[in-house]
């Protein structure tokens, strides 16, 4: 049965994940301001985001909020858990990125069928040069335990196995990054 | 089977992370704002039930810190009957403004559990919820799962819980998690 709560704090839209969901009350007490812009934490650093999934669906798109400065390439992915590492189901693969602020989208190579449970949403651009939307928020390191985000180095493009460490390139917030079940356009 | 209160008491798209105001801190919060505030009642611990969706291995407990710190506090969890998994002990409360975090090794199992926290005197400050005292009706906090124990430092074994009781609550910021890796 589904809770009414259902839309108001994690599933506004079903068939979607994304790395604030179920954080509204969150972000309304600790962001600064709108999404700023940000350069990259690391040619080849991937970030990495836990997040629940209450329904499987079929995803099909990716998507983050990229920044003005654009090049470089980027790579969006989705991961299971088995044991101590991650496992990729799919990815977008290598693409390079638009200038400009706006949410770059991409499609999976292959549309990916999301399980209900544990699932992990990675990010990771190629150089140091493009930028990405963060959320703005200051001291970022201890939520970034909460809010279970990762990272992993030498991570371009994303690998099929990953074993991530706790995030600590991104103490002034994180990038807002998703996977959808409908294609855009 | 998720719970249809998965989302609401304990998950809304986390993982590995149980707060005691998760998902119900816009309710509790004037305009979303949290501020520094004493503990009001030594050793009268307040409890929060969730409900987890999803069994996980917890590696800390935490509390958000206010302004000032004094004295020790424990935190702890317990299970669906009430009988305590585990809790940091007493330990002193230290750093103001920060999230102070405590090493805690424990299975928490899916289902209803309550999140306990005490601090054993009322100098000390943790970050609350800035609740609208003149509309928010204290039996609002039974409905969200709040609720209390007198002369709980450190955590009993098993809870007694009662009504909060009173008009203006400050109820402390505290949680588990299981961090990376």
């Amino acid at each position: 049965m589904m809770s009414p709560y259902e839309d108001r704090v994690a599933l506004a839209r079903p068939g979607m994940l994304w790395s604030t969901m179920g954080l509204l009350d969150k972000t309304d007490y600790l962001v600064n301001t709108s999404p700023i812009d940000t350069v990259s934490v690391g040619a080849n650093t991937a970030l990495f985001v836990k997040l629940y999934n209450p329904r499987p669906f079929r995803a099909t798109t990716m998507f983050y909020y990229s920044g003005t400065t654009g090049g470089d390439n980027f790579d969006l992915g989705i991961y299971r858990r088995n044991g101590a590492s991650l496992t990729r189901l799919g990815s977008t693969g290598s693409s390079s990125v638009t200038a400009g602020v706006h949410a770059e989208r991409e499609p999976l190579t292959s549309p990916v069928d999301v399980p209900e449970g544990e699932i992990v949403l990675a990010f990771v651009l190629s150089g140091a040069l493009a930028e990405f939307q963060r959320q703005d928020i200051a001291a970022f390191e201890d939520y970034a335990h909460l809010w279970g985000w990762g990272q992993q180095a030498s991570a371009f493009p994303l690998p099929a196995t990953a074993t991530p460490v706790a995030a600590t390139l991104i103490s002034s917030g994180p990038p807002i990054l998703g996977i959808v079940d409908l294609a855009f356009d | 089977m998720v719970s249809a209160y998965a989302h609401r008491f304990g998950a809304a798209g986390r993982v590995d992370w149980l707060e005691s105001h998760q998902g119900v801190s816009d309710l509790l919060a004037n305009a979303q704002q949290y501020t520094s505030a004493v503990y009001q009642t030594a050793n009268n611990a307040k409890y929060s039930r969730v409900f987890n969706p999803r069994a996980f291995r917890m590696t800390h407990a935490y509390v958000q810190n206010g302004t000032v710190v004094s004295g020790n506090f424990d935190i702890g969890v317990y299970d669906a009957r009430g009988v305590k998994i585990a809790s940091t002990g007493s330990t002193a409360q230290a750093g103001t403004s920060t999230i102070q975090w405590v090493a805690l090794d424990a299975l928490i199992p899916a289902g209803w559990v309550t999140l306990a926290f005490v601090l054993d005197n009322t100098t000390g400050t943790t970050m609350v919820p800035s609740t609208p005292v003149t509309h928010f009706p204290t039996r609002m906090y039974d409905a969200l799962g709040f609720a209390s124990e007198g002369t709980a430092h450190p955590l009993p074994a098993t809870l007694t819980p009662v009504t909060l009781g009173a008009t203006t609550v400050n109820l402390p910021i505290w949680g588990v998690v299981k961090r990376w890796p």
